[in-house]
């Protein structure tokens, strides 16, 4: 997997842009507590009026406070966090249900995969984000976990999906039946065959999933409808919102999260993007092998 | 039996998808009621106790009423019992319930007088789209070593990723406040009688103009970049090579040979994206104040009215299933390979 | 010495309007997180009129990009690094005008293509557009590139499939419904329906059976004696080249290493690599002699030997072999070859390639 990644870096430019923003942002994330420690303190970063509410930048608040009396910077860095690691949960738990089932779906074949196909369309149909917003209307006090399994719950299907169709291919591949024919045992040859030739649409899954949960995410916090507990950045967009910051002359205070969101989105994008034209090779303008 | 099928293989491909036509529905729909009617709230009992606030005043028979109300909806014995009963009421009588939102108006009659606009809407938008979306993807990777085509493919890969709602708001800020030029709340101005007339249409279109163009903005980036995607693939396949081979102009390659491919994909995205339209924007239309199956959603979720809710569900699960079911009958119409693999 | 005498040491042949293409140090390069991939690097070749010129070698020393590079469909990762591919125009009995392919405006290049230089590609399997019928694929060409109305077009394509040995009811047909020989002969009908100057097949009947094989080569060459057009005929197989060609050069990593008339080609293969490629024929009857072959594995295009690049595996390798780099010379009357053991061209004094550089 690593000279996978080796390579894709290597290969695409695309690739690397999505690497190093994600990563500047994921350290962000990570360090966020040390930055904010110093201006709150011990508080909890979404405990309201600590603060005067907005207050212009100074040297003490880099950005100001909000209309409910926190530091901005604040909300920000601790938003962040939130966000990225509701999205990776919900992303590693949806991939890897997706992922099980999808194989299990394609290995087996047969009724198995008629009827995992079938509930796994099931859930494809059903309109997600009435049902996600309806959840999250009635539960105010979210966790993180709680909320990202809800949000794993519907996009599993599309990793599911993904990888089945990705096994079936390999399944009738000459490799996998040459394989079987000398005698590989089930679980070999799922390990050595099928599996290194899986991991980037791993990968790619599991990007996807990141990146759909954390849109559904912000979809419900930005209009008021999530759990107010918790900050995240889809959260500080509604405020924003709700604060016309517009008329005020902040817009910052909208754009900010905003534009740090398309970021993030389009770093992984770009990532699953690069990883697409090392593994095409008609995409490539570049290529790795003669 | 086994006759017939031999016969006409086809039948068989038909049996097959129209059995998990229904399958799918129905368990769909199963899921989605268990899930709402798992989910720890009390409607009713909120309802009273808000209006007991709002009026500030004890109602009498306070209980009698939040009972009555539970019959009337069928929230009445155990979560067996109901659902039973309301699988029964749906399917067999086709009674999607009374609303709670406009009670006692049925949920029927607020959903058809809510469809007309949002499919007027949808549709518009996802065409526009899709045409749009097909046509400069196509080009986009018929040129992709242009500079052109890289800005494009940039652009629509940033586009996509901000969700609709978020356009949504830049555009209200920008063109309806800061340089009001458009409308932006409602689908047509209340001064205009419903009618063909043109005033009313004027206002229809003119109110049309914001929602549509969010919607567009970010499909239009997807298709864009699924079909250039898809062309890209198709690119390197040699019957594109001896296209340009041949001599034909780029065009020609580009519309009769790799869009031509990779419409078939496309064709039946159109299906499915035309099928969800029902589940309407519930973002946008909230936006928009417009009155489309998305709002009627928004108030239903709000009190949580489950007859409102389940039906409107169910109206998105059958036509995105319907959709599907169509292209996959169509399928063999279209694609020539298929009727071969079905043949053999 | 000026780059146009240095052109008249190397044509063959009875004068100018004999020459239907000039190919001058042609390069064609993949770029790659490696370095460049030099697949075609410094090919000089003359194609005659009429003739059948066989272009062989071993798979991946650059036949088809070479075949392909001519024709403009170069496409990325590859370019064109540098050389010239000029092709000569009949405009009367005794003059001809030569325009490069490779610097050709796009529209013009659309224009010769298939008019006057035709492709059957290597794998006709997946060269036919599969949700398009048979005679679209045929008849489009042939209204991009003539004015023929609806009914002479039509009339024209049921010819060239008769020629090919198909039946009318192919036309209606999906690519998927034909085997592969009939799809081969699909590409044959629609390279012929306009009566090109110049063929490019390349390796067509490489994925088909035998026989199949066989009979597609006896009508590809009796199609062309008899249209007198000019086919180059790309294949690693010697033995069809031992059938079908006239002329043949040989292709090795990169650059051509000999270029001779079949028969001769056959009966004294000058440069060391042919002697290895025709002693790896088994010969069936006769005496059973050792099968030489030829010792050690390609090289690769992103790293060629020094000088020669045939040097590491060749039996009579010379210190200069790997230093210096043979030109192409004509060694006997229309017979080139680049090896050291052959230093000096008929024309005597005429300075090399690479005294040149």
């Amino acid at each position: 997997m690593l000279s996978f990644l080796k390579n894709c870096w290597r290969a695409s430019g695309k690739f690397k842009f999505g690497v190093i923003v994600l990563t500047f942002f994921i350290l962000l994330a990570v360090v966020a507590p040390l930055l904010y420690r110093p201006i709150i303190g011990n508080l909890s970063p979404a405990r309201p009026g600590v603060f005067g509410r907005w207050i212009p930048p100074s040297a003490k608040h880099p950005l100001g406070t909000d209309g409910h009396g926190r530091d901005l910077l604040t909300d920000y860095l601790a938003g962040l966090r939130t966000t990225l690691y509701i999205g990776f949960l919900a992303g590693v738990i949806a991939s890897g249900v997706g992922i099980m089932v999808g194989f299990l779906s394609a290995y087996k074949g047969g009724w198995v995969d008629s009827v995992l196909l079938t509930i796994t369309n099931m859930l494809i149909v059903i309109p997600s984000y009435p049902i996600l917003v309806a959840i999250a209307m009635v539960t105010p006090e979210l966790g993180v976990a709680s909320m990202s399994i809800i949000l794993a719950i519907f996009s599993w299907p599309f990793s599911a999906r993904t990888i089945r169709a990705q096994v079936m291919t390999m399944k009738e591949r000459p490799y996998v039946e040459l394989a079987k024919v000398s005698g590989q045992g089930d679980w070999a040859i799922i390990f050595t065959e099928i599996l290194p030739n899986l991991t980037p649409y791993l990968l790619m899954g599991f990007a996807f999933s990141v990146v759909g949960a954390m849109v559904a995410e912000v979809g419900i916090e930005a209009i008021g409808l999530g759990p107010s507990n918790i900050i995240t950045l889809g959260l500080m967009i509604n405020f924003a919102n709700g604060w016309g910051v517009y008329s005020m002359g902040r817009l910052e205070v909208l754009l900010i999260p905003v534009s740090a969101l398309v970021l993030i989105f389009m770093a992984i994008t770009m990532i699953n993007r690069g990883m697409e034209e090392y593994l095409n090779p008609r995409l490539q303008k570049v290529t790795t092998e003669k | 039996m086994r006759k017939l099928l031999r016969k006409y293989p086809i039948l068989g491909y038909y049996f097959n998808k129209l059995f998990t036509y229904f399958i799918t529905i129905f368990g769909a729909l199963t899921i989605t009621f268990f899930m709402f009617r798992l989910i720890p709230t009390n409607p009713i009992q909120n309802w009273v106790r808000s209006l007991e606030r709002q009026y500030s005043y004890k109602v009498e028979g306070a209980d009698a009423m939040i009972n009555r109300y539970k019959e009337e909806f069928g929230l009445t014995g155990t979560l067996w019992q109901q659902y039973t009963r309301y699988m029964y009421q749906v399917i067999v009588k086709g009674d999607l319930g009374p609303s709670f939102i406009a009670f006692p108006t049925p949920v029927q009659d607020l959903l058809i007088k809510a469809i007309p606009w949002t499919v007027a809407l949808l549709s518009v938008s996802i065409l526009l789209s899709w045409v749009l979306g097909l046509l400069i993807g196509a080009a986009a990777a018929w040129f992709r070593d242009s500079p052109i085509s890289d800005s494009i493919t940039n652009t629509s890969i940033a586009l996509s990723q901000v969700p609709s709602y978020l356009i949504a708001l830049f555009l209200v800020l920008f063109l309806g406040y800061q340089w009001k030029l458009l409308p932006t709340r409602g689908a047509f101005d209340g001064q205009y009688t419903i009618g063909w007339n043109w005033d009313f249409i004027k206002s229809v279109a003119s109110h049309s103009i914001l929602p549509v163009m969010a919607i567009v903005v970010v499909s239009l980036s997807g298709w864009i970049l699924s079909t250039r995607s898809l062309v890209i693939s198709n690119i390197g396949e040699d019957y594109l090579l001896y296209a340009e081979a041949k001599g034909l102009k780029p065009g020609k390659v580009m519309v009769g040979y790799a869009l031509r491919n990779a419409m078939l994909p496309q064709a039946t995205g159109l299906a499915l994206t035309l099928g969800s339209m029902m589940s309407g924007q519930l973002l946008i239309e909230n936006m928009f104040v417009y009155p489309g199956l998305g709002q009627v959603m928004g108030r239903a979720i709000a009190i949580f009215d489950y007859n409102t809710m389940m039906g409107i569900i169910i109206l998105s699960v059958v036509s995105v299933m319907t959709a599907s079911l169509i292209v996959d009958l169509l399928l063999p119409a279209i694609d020539p390979r298929i009727r071969t693999a079905i043949r053999a | 010495m000026s780059a146009q005498a240095m052109t008249q040491t190397k044509r063959q042949g009875t004068g100018d309007v004999q020459t239907l293409m000039e190919i001058k140090d042609l390069r064609i390069w993949y770029r790659t997180t490696r370095g460049n991939a030099k697949a075609v690097d410094g090919v000089d070749l003359i194609i005659q009129r009429n003739e059948v010129f066989g272009l062989a070698g071993e798979s991946g020393c650059g036949k088809t990009t070479l075949a392909r590079g001519i024709l403009g469909l170069t496409k990325l990762p590859g370019y064109v690094e540098s050389g010239e591919a000029i092709y000569y125009r009949r405009i009367s009995d005794s003059t001809s005008v030569g325009s490069d392919l490779l610097t050709m405006p796009a529209r013009e290049i659309r224009q010769m293509r298939w008019r006057h230089i035709a492709y059957i590609p290597q794998g006709a399997m997946n060269v036919l557009s599969p949700v398009t019928r048979i005679e679209k694929q045929i008849l489009d060409a042939i209204y991009e590139h003539s004015d023929m109305s609806k009914e002479a077009a039509r009339a024209r394509m049921f010819e060239c499939l008769e020629m090919v040995g198909l039946e009318p009811t192919v036309a209606r047909m999906y690519p998927h419904e034909l085997s592969g020989g009939m799809k081969q002969r699909v590409t044959i009908a629609a390279a012929v329906s306009l009566k090109p100057g110049l063929i490019i097949a390349d390796e067509p009947t490489t994925a088909l059976d035998v026989n199949v094989q066989q009979v597609i080569l006896q009508e590809l060459k009796d199609i062309a004696k008899s249209m007198e057009l000019t086919l180059i005929y790309v294949t690693h197989d010697m033995a069809v080249h031992a059938e079908m060609a006239d002329r043949m050069g040989i292709m090795y990593s990169g650059v051509m290493v000999e270029v001779s008339p079949v028969i001769e080609t056959f009966k004294e293969p000058l440069h060391p690599y042919t002697q290895g490629l025709l002693s790896s024929i088994p010969a069936i009857g006769g005496d059973r002699s050792r099968m030489m072959g030829i010792p050690g594995n390609a090289p690769s295009p992103l790293d060629w030997p020094s000088g020669c690049r045939f040097h590491p595996r060749c039996p009579k390798v010379m210190e200069i072999c790997r230093e210096q780099h043979p030109p192409l010379l004509e060694v006997t009357p229309g017979r080139l070859v680049a090896c050291h053991l052959y230093p000096t061209p008929i024309s005597g004094a005429a300075p090399t390639f690479e005294e040149l550089k």
